[in-house]
């Protein structure tokens, strides 16, 4: 018994052991979705990367091919109707979706981290702006304000990354005031405040990092949100203004040569359909993965 | 009687004369009584509404396609582009001085209620027509006493008023009418344009029912009930948007006498691509009719290669010209400026001729327009066919891109024409490929980026006719064979250059003077000074000419008569339907 007991005693407990983060990329790894989905964002990063230097031809240069030309050996995606290179514009255009969908979501977490974080640790009057503001925005659609503001603003990359990120800031901001309002009840934040810490303190030094996960999830699942809104503005003609290549641009010069081109049309949709699979995938492992309540 | 056998090479022989008429007629030949369907209806899309179909206001070609139909002129267009004589017995011919018409009257036309016309309802018309001063009132402005009436514009009931009680203010004196079939013109001064600007369809010099009219003076064209005209057919119904119907008019006073009982115009399709796919369900008889004939390219490529449907495709060039204008002229009025003002000497002109030796238009034409529906503009901005073509090949259509970049280096380099727009309307889709191939050839053969502008065609009319903008579309559809219909509507002081109603500001004594010298001599003469406005347009370097259009159809085999020519639509009532 006196050896089971020893045994027992020293077995390592590896689980406990562990950090939140380690033990988050540990479960990651295994969720197989969510593994595909960093695999392919990483092979559309690279293509991003290659086409800011590479393309096989110009992304701009008309008449490279004989116009509606189906994909072959020289246009392995084929041509649009100016004579342009398919593959090197949707290559360009991976470009163009991430930075929308990442730019998008640092102005959603430099706006609505804070704003979350204050109202929900202030309360108080302040809170209650904050929460008015939010139904507000709630209430008016999205692609209204998105449509008036790419209107009044004109239409431009930087200019559709505010637009998006006006209309996507409040799930954040809701989301971290949801969070800093559990996290400030709790003992060690009521430790942090008897030590005498100032509130900027306890916001960024302690809650902060607590709310990190959902914070996280909620801005991965964000990316696809605003690239499938960029592409939608595209396909109205009020996204990033030509010649720059997008996907929902291409997609929509596309359809209504659908007919007599169809490579036009797909090879965009399923380029913007795959990556919006791979970042939902990934945001559902990063909420699994993240989530204390799941840990084994 | 002769052997069979010589009976079925006959027969043989005279349908295929009979098949080459047919070919020869575009689209369908005459409306033949061959094989007649049972039912003769006419079913057609149009793309958008027409904004009205009264002729003192009418500036659409849809407008004018529809109007063409149900209302007439003292003369008209007939298929050919002659003046022939429709409401009057004879086209009339100039006094000596070159300055009084006399139009002798048709005793036999009735309006489709029933109204019997007379001279009274020509005076009427006109005056009407000039005191609201729509986009074609100048139509009439060569009638003595045009000018007081186009100062006193009125419109609505009050103009209804003034007119039944012949106000001089709304009076032009050099109209009259001494008996109820004779109408006297004087005109202020010789103006060899004029019997062509009344013959043009549904514009100013066609005529409306007074009676119908002075109820509702505004919408009367919208309701069947007073949308009455004299010709071969009427409104029957209409639902905004939606849908529009005319039936034949029985006992019509004209010819040829309508075949069809009744033509349904769609309105509710508004993409041409799905007008087609309808088109090809047998949803329709006819796509490209009432001013839509500009169909996507992508659909005629695939229509072309289909074996069943590529021989009802029929092309056909228009008398509409695109290319790109320059704001030549900054003041308070003009806010654009940019770098190719005419007060800029002979450094802008330099770079406007940069910019226009920079784009390959053949290249252009094989790329957005897929050498279907466009030809490359070679010959001036006025298209083939058309009094005023040019018969040598228009230098500022040539294609040089060394000479281009050469010229922008000499004239302040791409510094000199940084943060440049190009604005255009996207409602049409090779308007949008336009755009796009002219950034790419700028940017490639003068290393010069040109942001693109695209604005809703109405705001972009409005805005380049304002000055708004350094580098825009331009076009132009003629309106009646006549240089003049170029040369007075586009530019020169007399349109309103350089601040009212001009693209690209452009206007110098020069032109002016030698503008009002030509309109005033009859066409032979003024031929040559037409020429030479062309020549300084093209020596101020004040466009840059891309295409002219072709217009397309799509018309099911059992459709005969139907077609067009490079001005409009053949008329309804030279068609019929055959048993299918």
């Amino acid at each position: 018994m006196a050896a089971t007991a020893a045994a027992v005693v020293t077995r390592p407990i590896a689980p406990e052991q562990a950090s939140l983060w380690s033990d988050a990329w540990r479960r990651l790894r295994r969720n197989r979705l969510a593994l595909a989905g960093v695999i392919y964002l990483t092979l559309v990063v690279i293509v991003a990367l290659v086409s800011a230097v590479w393309t096989p031809y110009s992304t701009f240069q008309v008449g490279v091919g004989i116009p509606y030309a189906a994909p072959n050996a020289h246009h392995l995606l084929g041509v649009d109707g100016l004579g342009r290179d398919t593959l090197s514009r949707l290559m360009a255009g991976a470009q163009i979706s991430l930075i929308v969908g990442i730019g998008t979501q640092i102005l959603v977490l430099a706006v609505g981290v804070p704003i979350g974080l204050a109202a929900g640790y202030f309360r108080g009057a302040f809170d209650q702006v904050v929460t008015f503001l939010i139904n507000l925005f709630y209430g008016i659609p999205d692609l209204l304000v998105a449509l008036i503001l790419v209107f009044l603003l004109g239409p431009s990359l930087t200019n559709i990354i505010i637009a998006i990120a006006v209309t996507r800031w409040m799930d954040m901001a809701r989301l971290v005031r949801g969070q800093t309002l559990s996290l400030r009840e709790r003992e060690f934040i009521e430790a942090a405040r008897a030590a005498g810490a100032k509130p900027a303190k306890i916001l960024f030094g302690h809650i902060l990092p607590n709310a990190l996960g959902p914070i996280i999830v909620q801005a991965t699942f964000g990316v696809p949100a605003a690239i499938l809104f960029e592409a939608f503005l595209s396909f109205l003609g009020l996204g990033v203004p030509p010649p720059t290549p997008t996907w929902g641009g291409m997609a929509a010069e596309g359809i209504v040569t659908i007919r007599i081109s169809p490579a036009m049309v797909i090879a965009p949709s399923i380029a913007l359909s795959l990556t919006l699979m791979a970042f939902n995938f990934l945001g559902d492992g990063l909420r699994d993965a993240l989530d204390p309540r799941g840990r084994r | 009687m002769a052997p069979t056998s010589f009976r079925i090479l006959k027969t043989l022989a005279l349908s295929a004369v009979a098949s080459l008429a047919v070919v020869a007629c575009g689209g369908g030949g005459g409306g033949g009584n061959g094989n007649l369907a049972s039912d003769q209806t006419l079913n057609f899309p149009i793309l958008g509404d027409f904004g009205t179909l009264d002729p003192a206001t009418a500036d659409a070609e849809t407008d004018q396609e529809i109007q063409q139909n149900f209302q007439d002129g003292l003369v008209r267009f007939d298929a050919n582009l002659n003046i022939v004589p429709d409401l009057a017995t004879a086209v009339p011919s100039a006094s000596s001085d070159g300055l009084t018409y006399t139009f002798n009257l048709r005793k036999d036309v009735t309006f489709s209620n029933g109204d019997t016309f007379t001279s009274k309802d020509v005076l009427f018309s006109w005056n009407r027509a000039a005191a609201y001063q729509g986009a074609y009132a100048t139509n009439l402005s060569a009638i003595q006493g045009y000018d007081t009436v186009a100062k006193n514009k009125k419109a609505g009931k009050d103009l209804e008023a003034l007119l039944e009680a012949n106000d001089p203010s709304v009076t032009m004196g050099g109209l009259t009418a001494p008996d109820p079939y004779t109408v006297q013109v004087k005109l202020s001064q010789p103006a060899g344009w004029f019997m062509t600007a009344i013959a043009l369809s549904g514009s100013t010099g066609w005529i409306v029912d007074q009676k119908a009219i002075k109820n509702d003076p505004d919408n009367w064209w919208s309701n069947p009930a007073t949308a009455i005209g004299t010709g071969p057919f009427k409104m029957v119904s209409y639902t905004p948007k939606q849908s529009v119907e005319f039936d034949a008019v029985a006992n019509w006073w004209g010819s040829p006498k309508p075949t069809l009982t009744k033509v349904k115009i769609d309105i509710s399709v508004t993409n041409a691509s799905t007008a087609i796919t309808k088109y090809e369900q047998g949803g329709y008889d006819i796509v490209g009719y009432g001013g839509y004939s500009n169909l996507p390219v992508a659909d005629i490529l695939r229509i072309k290669n289909t074996s069943n449907e590529s021989a009802q495709l029929l092309l056909h060039p228009k008398v509409r010209s695109y290319w790109v204008s320059f704001n030549m002229v900054h003041d308070a009025s003009r806010q654009a400026g940019g770098p190719f003002l005419l007060s800029g000497g002979d450094k802008a002109k330099n770079l406007r001729l940069a910019f226009a030796l920079a784009v390959d238009k053949n290249a252009l034409v094989q790329t957005v327009c897929q050498g279907i529906v466009c030809t490359p503009a070679t010959g001036g901005l006025i298209p083939p066919t058309l009094i005023g073509h040019m018969d040598s090949v228009d230098p500022l259509s040539k294609f040089d891109a060394a000479q281009a970049k050469t010229l922008l280096q000499q004239n302040g380099g791409a510094s000199a024409v940084a943060g440049l727009k190009y604005a255009y309307d996207p409602e049409n889709p090779l308007n949008v490929a336009t755009a796009q191939f002219l950034q790419a050839q700028w940017q490639q053969n003068l290393g010069v980026h040109v942001d693109l502008l695209p604005v809703a065609h109405s705001p972009f009319i409005k805005a380049r006719l304002k000055g708004d903008y350094v580098l825009s579309r331009d076009g132009w559809q003629a309106d009646y064979n006549h240089p003049q219909d170029w040369f007075d509507n586009l530019w020169g002081t007399k349109l309103g250059c350089p601040d009212a109603g001009c693209s690209t500001g452009y206007t110098t004594k020069a032109y002016d003077d030698l503008q009002a010298k030509a309109d005033a001599e009859p066409l032979d003469q003024a031929k040559a000074d037409y020429a030479k406005l062309n020549q300084m347009l093209i020596d101020d370097v004040v466009y840059i000419p891309l295409y002219y259009s072709v217009g397309a159809f799509l018309i099911k085999p059992y459709v005969k008569g139907a077609g067009t020519n490079s001005f409009f639509d053949n008329f309804w009532n030279g068609i019929s339907i055959q048993s299918h």
